[in-house]
């Protein structure tokens, strides 16, 4: 029986580079990363908690990292 | 005017909106069942935004998340995780699902399942557990909206009419103008509960304590407890904040308001835009909630109720046409979940029941009539479980959260081809020791080893698919190539005719 090649594996270099910045990106977003580095409250940024900034701009990377994807056709 | 005055009339202001725009939805709607039920599959990008963002932003996001700081502090933050998780999901796999509705004609979740499974079965059960796992959030959402009028009103208007009055109109615009009253309600429901959380919280803020970067001064001053996880009363451990993000991103996506909404869209280019996109305004929306709920730590401490912080600080520090509009926002994030749920069960309902088993080969005319006789069907079951207290729902509306997820192996074996198939026998016995499982991990022993019970139900449902998949029959070839090659083709080759 013929099938079809995986589709959990990306086969093209954009793919690959939007699929593993999305999980390494996300991964520091999860435990244990985000207790381990990002768990406090000094240095403050902006005038905002370390923890609130950490997710946040881990946040906005996610979302570019998919806008990036849409725009190269993927 | 007297400020309960000015509340009320802006809500019923609001409701007039959504009335006047379920009419104008009526005169645009031919007597075709795709129209009435998904739009005619034209959704441009702009109101399928707004509608998938005001339909995953329940009441919840509007009052919970403030309580959610209020109580347990920047832990909720990982709430941006989920937000950020749906969008990548609604691009890999809600473009899928798209793509084959396409192209098969599919209307409802287990349209699709019961083709590849090749299996009644499969689509009786995802029709239950699709309906089951959120008629249930009808309940949570009217209680909701029952509890914003009786409170703007200042109890003048009593929580069960309040109720009614909102479950009538949500229904009565459905039961108008189908899925397209939905879709245009939700656009101004998205708008206005977007700004009303905004424009609400930062009032607030500078009213109180003379702007957001004070705020969080302020707390990081006299509560630190609230800025570092697990929280002051230790619940974000990380089995908790990993769960979360699992049942809150793929567990919603997998209710059927969301995953015909994917049916829906225009174009590839649409339904990719929309997952690039939505995280957007699901993030943002929780930004605001922290400044209120943890705001509200500081300024009203002692509330018996943390999920009504938002309410009660308007009405203490806002002026009057402020809270009325706010509350009117509120009531817009609740309704436009409500609208949605009650649209999808009446889909499953028509469709995986009616047409299939009851009256099949009937006309479109006949199907629509029939689709809004099960709204009034849900509109009252609605209310009842709204008004009454009924012990055996507290264990459902436990497991609700993540009941829906336990679609996912079943959907992954659809949308992704991959090495080994998925079966039928694999999918059946899956969703069943992966309730189980759930059953046990959320009620019976809740979060053992301190991870989220909804994750256990779908690892255990993974392995149990897994394995009986390996032993048992997968579907015929020529239905594997059929679907698992329209995927192959919308991935890699373009879009679908």
């Amino acid at each position: 029986m013929r099938r079809a090649r995986s589709h959990y594996i990306p086969r093209t270099r954009d793919g690959r580079i939007a699929v593993s910045a999305f999980l390494v990106l996300f991964a520091f977003t999860q435990p244990p990363l985000v207790y381990l580095l990002a768990n406090r409250i000094e240095p403050r940024v902006a005038g905002l908690p370390f923890l609130y900034v950490y997710l946040l701009v881990l946040y906005v990377a996610l979302i570019g990292v998919l806008v990036w994807a849409r725009r190269r056709g993927l | 005017m007297e400020p309960w005055v000015v509340s009320t009339s802006l809500i019923f202001v609001y409701l007039l909106v959504t009335i006047v725009i379920g009419a104008v939805a009526n005169r645009r709607m031919s007597v075709d069942l795709e129209d009435f039920l998904l739009y005619g599959r034209r959704a441009g990008f702009v109101v399928l935004y707004l509608t998938v963002c005001a339909t995953y932003h329940s009441a919840f996001a509007f009052l919970g998340s403030g309580g959610f700081f209020y109580t347990h502090g920047i832990g909720f933050w990982a709430a941006g995780a989920w937000t950020v998780l749906v969008g990548a999901i609604t691009y890999v796999l809600g473009s899928r699902i798209w793509a084959l509705g396409k192209v098969f004609g599919y209307i409802t979740p287990a349209d699709m399942l019961a083709d590849f499974y090749e299996s009644d079965a499969v689509r009786i059960v995802t029709a239950v557990v699709s309906v089951l796992f959120t008629i249930l959030y009808i309940q949570v959402q009217a209680q909701g909206l029952g509890y914003i009028l009786s409170v703007a009103s200042g109890d003048r208007i009593s929580f069960e009419l309040g109720t009614l009055i909102l479950l009538a109109v949500a229904a009565g615009y459905l039961i108008a103008g189908g899925l397209r009253a939905v879709y245009w309600t939700d656009v101004v429901q998205g708008v206005w509960m977007y700004l009303a959380v905004w424009i609400g919280a930062l009032v607030l803020a500078f009213e109180l304590f003379g702007g957001p970067l004070e705020l969080w001064r302020r707390v990081a001053a006299e509560r630190p407890d609230l800025l570092t996880l697990p929280g002051p009363q230790g619940f974000f451990t990380p089995g908790m904040w990993f769960g979360m993000v699992i049942v809150l991103s793929f567990g919603i996506v997998f209710q059927p308001q969301i995953l015909m909404r994917y049916y829906t869209a225009a174009s590839a280019r649409t339904i990719k835009w929309l997952g690039a996109t939505t995280p957007i305004y699901l993030m943002s929306l929780y930004i605001p909630a922290a400044l209120v709920g943890l705001g509200g730590a500081l300024a009203m401490p002692d509330l018996a109720v943390p999920d009504t912080v938002f309410p009660e600080m308007l009405f203490a520090y806002a002026p009057a046409w402020l809270t009325g509009l706010i509350l009117a926002g509120a009531t817009a994030a609740a309704m436009s979940t409500l609208d949605s749920i009650l649209h999808s069960n009446m889909t499953v309902l028509t469709r995986d029941v009616y047409q299939r088993y009851i009256r099949p080969g009937r006309t479109p005319g006949h199907y629509i009539l029939a689709g809004r006789l099960f709204v009034v069907g849900l509109l009252a079951i609605g209310y009842l479980l709204s008004v009454g207290t009924f012990q055996f729902l507290v264990i459902l509306v436990t497991l609700s959260g993540a009941g829906a997820l336990q679609l996912m192996p079943a959907f992954l074996g659809v949308c992704f081809p991959g090495r080994h198939l998925t079966t039928r026998d694999g999918v059946l016995a899956g969703i069943g020791a992966g309730l189980v499982a759930l059953y046990l991990t959320l009620v019976v022993h809740p979060h053992p080893l301190g991870l989220h019970g909804g994750v256990w139900g779908l690892l255990v449902n993974f392995v149990v698919t897994a394995v009986v998949s390996h032993v048992t029959t997968p579907p015929r070839e020529e239905t594997v190539a059929r679907i698992h090659g329209a995927v192959e083709r919308f991935v890699y080759e373009g879009e679908p005719a």
